[in-house]
């Protein structure tokens, strides 16, 4: 995943959620600090994103831009929920 | 939806849970999978499959595993009346002892991002029931697939260059195995994109309901 991709996301996520600030967890968040990382940095093409204020809303940006959806479809990359679980 | 759906996720889920046990248990003994297989009685293959939370092996297979491993005793909980209150009539149902409270909790492992997985997986094999009824689903799959490779994105291309081969082979437990490798098909994968919206969300919604604990059974 590039950085313009991972912006696509947080745009994207932005628009489902009406938040304005997202945390990206795993390897993609190597894109806020670097840019353009190394090849070997960019080959996952999802993104783990919550809302900083409402981790909540992450299922309802997985609903949307998730696996399997219209967006995964259309642009061969996604994102996933970035929120840890807990106990179920 | 039906209480059997609800169930099937978390059904997939125990497995897979019990599966990767046995596979620490194993690992931790310092057991190969040649040796245990032998002392078992069956092949590697069906190891595998056990250690993979597949369905398919009998409970006898699961059984015999986890008695070599020293687990077999587990199964007592299921065979005595510990989780289920034991028939009207029967000796323990005549105890004055008080019946022991059980909670049964199905935890998805944060760090591995498991329940993520479950639902990655939940998808794709819904998405190869379907492919497999109708060759016209492989062949979206197949467009698709295309047209992500005509974007010139070298990332990803060994991955996909990959589904070219399993779309071309139908060769399906390449992308529903248990393994590394089968985690990365799925993550770059264009056969997930062909279930229908509806399809996609009541798995999402089973999904759901495992993270809220809905299927949590006391």
């Amino acid at each position: 995943m590039t950085r313009e991709e991972l912006e696509h996301i947080i745009r994207a996520s932005g628009d489902i959620t009406d938040q304005y600030e997202f945390v990206i967890v795993g390897s993609q968040s190597i894109l806020g600090a670097v840019p353009r990382p190394e090849e070997v940095f960019t080959v996952s093409m999802e993104a783990d994103i919550y809302p900083l204020q409402a981790p909540e809303l992450a299922d309802r940006i997985d609903g949307s831009i998730g696996e399997g959806s219209q967006f995964h479809e259309t642009y061969g990359y996604l994102s996933h929920p970035g929120r840890s679980y807990g106990f179920l | 939806m039906s209480a059997h759906e609800s169930y099937a996720l978390l059904e997939r889920q125990l497995l897979l849970q019990l599966g990767d046990r046995l596979k620490r248990l194993r690992e931790a003994q310092r057991l190969g999978t040649v040796e245990l297989a032998a002392r078992a009685g069956m092949t590697r293959n069906t190891l595998r499959a056990v250690e993979s939370g597949d369905p398919a092996p009998s409970i006898g297979t699961y059984l015999r595993v986890m008695s070599i491993l020293g687990v077999g005793g587990d199964l007592a909980l299921l065979a005595g009346d510990v989780l289920q209150p034991a028939p009207a009539g029967s000796a323990a149902a005549r105890s004055r002892h008080p019946a022991p409270v059980v909670q049964v909790r199905v935890r998805a492992d944060p760090t591995r991002h498991q329940l993520q997985d479950l639902q990655s997986l939940a998808l794709h094999e819904e998405a190869v029931r379907l492919a497999k009824a109708d060759p016209a689903q492989v062949q979206q799959a197949k467009d698709t697939l295309q047209r992500w490779l005509a974007t010139g994105d070298v990332r990803s291309a060994a991955l996909w260059r990959e589904w070219e081969d399993i779309l071309k082979a139908g060769a399906w437990r390449k992308v529903l195995a248990h393994t590394r490798r089968a985690q990365q098909l799925r993550q770059a994968s264009p056969l997930v994109t062909t279930l229908s919206a509806e399809t996609r969300q009541a798995i999402l919604q089973q999904v759901g309901e495992l993270k809220e604990g809905d299927c949590d059974r006391r």
